[in-house]
């Protein structure tokens, strides 16, 4: 709103300086008559001395002197000063004759509007997120680090392969590891499950950011140490909604997985750490258990040293990482160290394409918007061409003239920027409410800032421009005396209408680009949505139960533990089935697992990776899997008792193509309870096979087919836990009770992020349904749009040939013919930018191809239903004022002439 | 009335300077002095003086002052600046040449070839 106060009092002071300017210029011209004047007089004069009478002496001096306006016109261009006065006569006659025509206005301002709003709009986010993307002091210098994998791939890092690369690396300054967890915070109140980082002690000065209370983590060599790592850095946004911005916060006790904190720092408000996953910062502590370097969990960033570039970094940890391999072979061989710049991380390839697309699509919005305008002041142009042509015989420039029509559409390109403008910050806000949570960098700070702003006015005037150079120079070359003479009269200039053909088949060809686009999009994402996900998701609820890794000593604690928990949720009323898991479905793994089947012989060094999957033997039932083979895991697959697994059908046929998997004996290192590693291999036999469940999560994509592991968490317990629940009713409102026999069994158990199935499931293609509907909407109005132009069009030459309609009906041509010709043409220029359409499309889609599930680019019911339903639109929009011309009464037509 | 030549485009601005330099004049006045020193033999669009007039203004070879003319009129007088003058001198000396060198040209007789 304060944009708007602004921009409304910066054109009043254009208006007041007029006025200022007016006065000066007014006087000049009084000035400038005076003279002329005297010069006629003194001439007239001398004529009437010689002898010719006063009268005819005062014509005879008119006659010699010559084009009155016309010098005097050159006189006010000569003394040059009136540039600015006379912009702005123009920019008032401008909005004088927009004043009056508030129907072309009101409709060109719309258009604009739509136009200009859908690219700021998108902008705003190109510009937040590929733009300056991280807002560090000097993103360029900080890279993510990750190991590679014998595949080539970036892979979380390894706790002592980490540890050796900071000590031995000489090329970074500043090097970070990061693990993601959550932690409970209990205190007055129900138990809270938070989001942290867990981070080195230099996180912050790789990124380069300071506290703006207290301090971040210092650096000292004993941090890193259990027991020395009690600090946590808060952000500012749980700083103000739990601590009530409370600047006496530092120095404060905080109960953290039920050990006590300090709160040393908060994190700058309105930054990435508002919008961060995590809400805390605690320090990274390194506990004997987790001192391996088969268990990967950790991410890393760093800042290059001075001096330092990203090959000669890599080339350092290729070194580094090849040493470690040779010395640890068990552990490390083929696997090597991978430096990205950190912005590759950031902003995902799939996002950046989104918005490319988007904002290619915003801006054919804008140009098929623009071409309807300029037809709207061709048509225009063509009623005025009576007015233009008299203000030339009175002695304008050409260029003059140029500039009035272009200054008018200018101003009404800064008026379509200001409406765009406001349209474009409501379309911003409502799409970022819309926006999923995560489909964003944290980093991203979408707002409309001046760059925005900036942006926004430029393409509002060069709108202006675009659509009005083009008029305004046919406009003004026309033949004068003809203009005069016939005051358009019959069927108008060929120019503008050979001009107005081109634009309509432009705006055509890219409706059919922006239809077929979105067509493709909308196939793909309505195969997405009714992919079946392998589980039934009907009236299931899935609830993590975070609980902190020291809380049980032993794993029968924790089994007994969540038997008891599983146990008083089912006898809940309502609750049919529930299940531990340690991810709900289409959640992702929490763990991926090196294989090797036994008996084959498999280089032991690259195993083959599925995931692993530990649930409760009720898992298949709860979520609706089927089995194919063999039997499910049950009650009786304890620990001690033979380690079995269930594997998925994926599983089965790539990794037991054409025998039976039954009884196979699959190696896989054993999770060890209670320590960040890996013990060592043990087999599980496998005793069945169930249907695929889709995957999805952030790595995963949902089409995706995995080979998963199924093992009871009795055999590999762990403290990621979720619990599913299937409900015989509407599962939402179970969730009240279900926390309420948690608590019975623990009242310290934190309950997070309770939701549906169908909800998770609708999450996990939220990113593609955004982007099918945001390009629906803007096919939409392309759509409208080229309708709109077509029927301007259309009526329009109607308009102009009623004449030539009556002669041919006069002559004998029947209603019906008329009416073929109109269409007929019409269609003709349709179809013609259709074709123009379909090749652009071919060239344009193919970009579309990574954002498409299975469905091609050139998918041909797609391209057909999309030239249809344009050609459908366009033969409506052109039949309604051709039925004008079927009913012109010829008597009528021919009288008026 | 001696038959009147259409002066050569450009020559207008060096015909007012020189008009000019013989002492401030008027808009009528500077047409009468220029037909005056010409003899007649000038003929000029007198609208097209006063678009030229300003422009000379504006390069600041001339400069304007309001005055009473000898009819009694208010009108804008116009004097050489310094700046005019050594333009004037400039046009003056490239004129001769140009005239000398087109005219010794027409003088040639076939012999010379």
């Amino acid at each position: 709103m304060r944009t708007i106060a602004s921009l409304r009092s910066v054109v009043s002071a254009l208006f007041r300086r007029s006025v200022f300017e007016n006065e000066a210029e007014n006087e000049a011209e009084n000035e400038l008559e005076e003279e002329l004047r005297a010069h006629i007089q003194d001439r007239a004069n001398d004529l009437e001395r010689s002898g010719v009478p006063r009268a005819e002496a005062e014509r005879c001096a008119r006659l010699e002197f010559g084009g009155y306006q016309k010098f005097r016109e050159e006189c006010r261009e000569a003394q040059g000063t009136h540039f600015f006065g006379s912009l702005i006569q123009d920019l008032r006659f401008g909005l004088r004759m927009l004043r009056k025509s508030p129907g072309f206005t009101a409709v060109a301002v719309l258009t604009l509007a739509l136009g200009i709003g859908a690219n700021t709009a998108i902008f705003s986010f190109v510009n937040a997120v590929l733009l300056r993307p991280l807002p560090y002091p000097h993103p360029e210098r900080i890279v993510s680090v990750w190991e590679k994998n014998p595949g080539g791939g970036g892979n979380p890092i390894s706790s002592l392969n980490f540890l050796d690369w900071q000590r031995q690396n000489r090329c970074f300054q500043f090097f970070s590891a990061i693990a993601r967890d959550t932690v409970t915070l209990t205190g007055p109140g129900s138990p809270e499950e938070l989001n942290v980082h867990r981070v080195s002690a230099s996180y912050f000065n790789v990124l380069g950011v300071r506290a703006t209370l207290g301090r971040t983590f210092a650096e000292s060599k004993d941090k890193d140490e259990a027991g020395n790592d009690l600090e946590v850095v808060l952000s500012d946004r749980i700083w103000r909604g739990r601590f009530g911005g409370d600047p006496e916060v530092i120095g404060r006790q905080i109960t953290l997985d039920a050990k006590n904190y300090t709160i040393i720092g908060v994190l700058p408000a309105n930054s990435e750490f508002d919008r961060s996953w995590a809400v805390m910062w605690l320090p990274l502590a390194f506990t004997p258990a987790n001192m391996t370097r088969n268990y990967h969990w950790l991410y890393a960033i760093a800042g290059l040293g001075p001096g330092v570039t990203l090959e000669q970094a890599r080339a350092q940890m290729d070194t580094i990482g090849a040493r470690i391999a040779a010395q640890f072979p068990d552990s490390n061989k083929g696997w090597g160290v991978r430096v990205d710049p950190y912005i590759d991380q950031v902003v995902q390839p799939e996002l950046r394409r989104s918005l490319w697309v988007l904002l290619a699509a915003a801006g054919a919005v804008l140009l098929i918007g623009c071409a309807n305008i300029a037809n709207l002041t061709l048509a225009r142009g063509t009623a005025r061409e009576h007015e233009i042509a008299v203000r030339s015989a009175l002695g304008a420039h050409r260029l003059r003239l140029v500039r009035q029509l272009l200054t008018e559409n200018i101003s009404l390109g800064f008026l379509g920027g200001v409406a765009g403008l406001a349209l474009g910050s409501a379309f911003m806000r409502g799409m970022k409410l819309c926006l999923p949570p995560d489909m964003l960098p944290a980093q991203a700070n979408v707002r409309m800032d001046y760059g925005v702003l900036l942006v926004t006015m430029v393409i509002g005037i060069l709108t202006g421009i675009l659509f009005g150079l083009a008029p305004a120079l046919s406009g003004t070359r026309s033949d004068l005396a003809r203009s005069l003479n016939e005051r358009g009269r019959t069927t108008g200039g060929l120019t503008p209408h050979r001009m107005r053909t081109a634009l309509v088949v432009a705006e055509v060809a890219l409706s059919f680009v922006l239809l077929a686009g979105t067509g493709l999009l909308v196939r793909s994402f309505n195969r997405l949505a009714s992919l079946d996900p392998g589980v039934d998701t009907t009236n299931v609820l899935a609830m993590d139960l975070p609980m902190p890794p020291t809380e049980f000593t032993n794993s029968a604690a924790l089994t007994n533990y969540l038997r008891e928990v599983t146990g008083k949720v089912k006898s809940v009323p309502g609750v049919r089935d529930v299940a531990i898991t340690d991810k709900p479905p289409m959640e992702g793994f929490a763990n991926g697992a090196p294989f090797l089947i036994e008996g084959r012989n498999d280089d032991p060094y690259s195993p083959s990776v599925a995931g692993f999957k530990v649930v409760g033997p009720s898992y298949f039932d709860t979520v609706g899997m089927r089995l194919l083979k063999g039997r499910s895991l049950d009650e009786g697959d304890v620990a001690g008792a033979v380690p079995v697994t269930v594997i998925n059908e994926t599983m089965a046929k790539t990794y037991f193509k054409g025998e039976g998997p039954i009884g196979k004996r699959i190696l896989i290192r054993q999770l060890v309870f209670g320590k960040s590693a890996r013990g060592p291999e043990i087999p599980w036999q496998v005793v069945g096979v169930v249907r695929d469940e889709k995957v999805g999560g952030k790595v995963f994509s949902l089409d995706e087919d995995i080979p998963v592991v199924y093992v009871t968490f009795y055999q590999s317990p762990g403290t990621r836990n979720s619990l599913v629940v299937r409900a015989a009713m509407n599962p939402s409102l179970l969730s009240g009770p279900i926390e309420q026999a948690i608590w019975k069994v623990n009242k310290n158990q934190a309950v997070a992020n309770i939701e549906t199935l169908e909800e998770i499931k609708s999450q996990s293609v939220a990113p593609a349904r955004l982007r099918t509907a945001l390009l629906a909407i803007f096919a939409a109005i392309a759509l409208l749009l080229a309708a709109v132009g077509i029927y301007g069009v259309v009526s329009c030459s109607v308009a102009q040939r009623v004449r030539e309609m009556a002669i041919r009906l006069a002559l004998g041509a029947s209603p019906g013919d008329l009416l073929k010709l109109v269409i007929g043409k019409t269609m003709l220029v349709v179809m013609a930018g259709l074709a123009l359409g379909g090749a652009a499309a071919l060239a344009l889609t193919r970009v579309l191809a990574s954002l498409l599930y299975d469905t091609s680019p050139t998918d041909r019911v797609t391209w057909v239903v999309a030239g249809a339903l344009l050609a459908a639109v366009a033969l409506l929009a052109c039949y309604i004022p051709a039925r004008r011309a079927m009913r012109v009464d010829p008597m009528v037509a021919l009288r008026y002439e | 009335m001696p038959e009147r030549a259409q002066i050569l485009p450009g020559t207008l601005d060096l015909l007012i300077l020189k008009a000019v330099s013989l002492g401030p004049l008027y808009g009528y006045g500077i047409l009468l002095r220029i037909e005056q020193i010409s003899h007649g033999a000038l003929l000029i669009e007198q609208g097209a003086l006063y678009p030229a007039l300003f422009r000379l203004v504006r390069q600041r070879l001339l400069k304007a002052h309001w005055g009473t003319s000898e009819n009694n009129r208010r009108t804008r007088f116009y004097e050489l600046t310094t700046a005019g003058r050594k333009r004037l001198r400039q046009q003056e000396d490239g004129w001769n040449r140009l005239v000398a060198a087109i005219g010794s040209a027409l003088k040639a007789q076939p012999e010379e070839i």
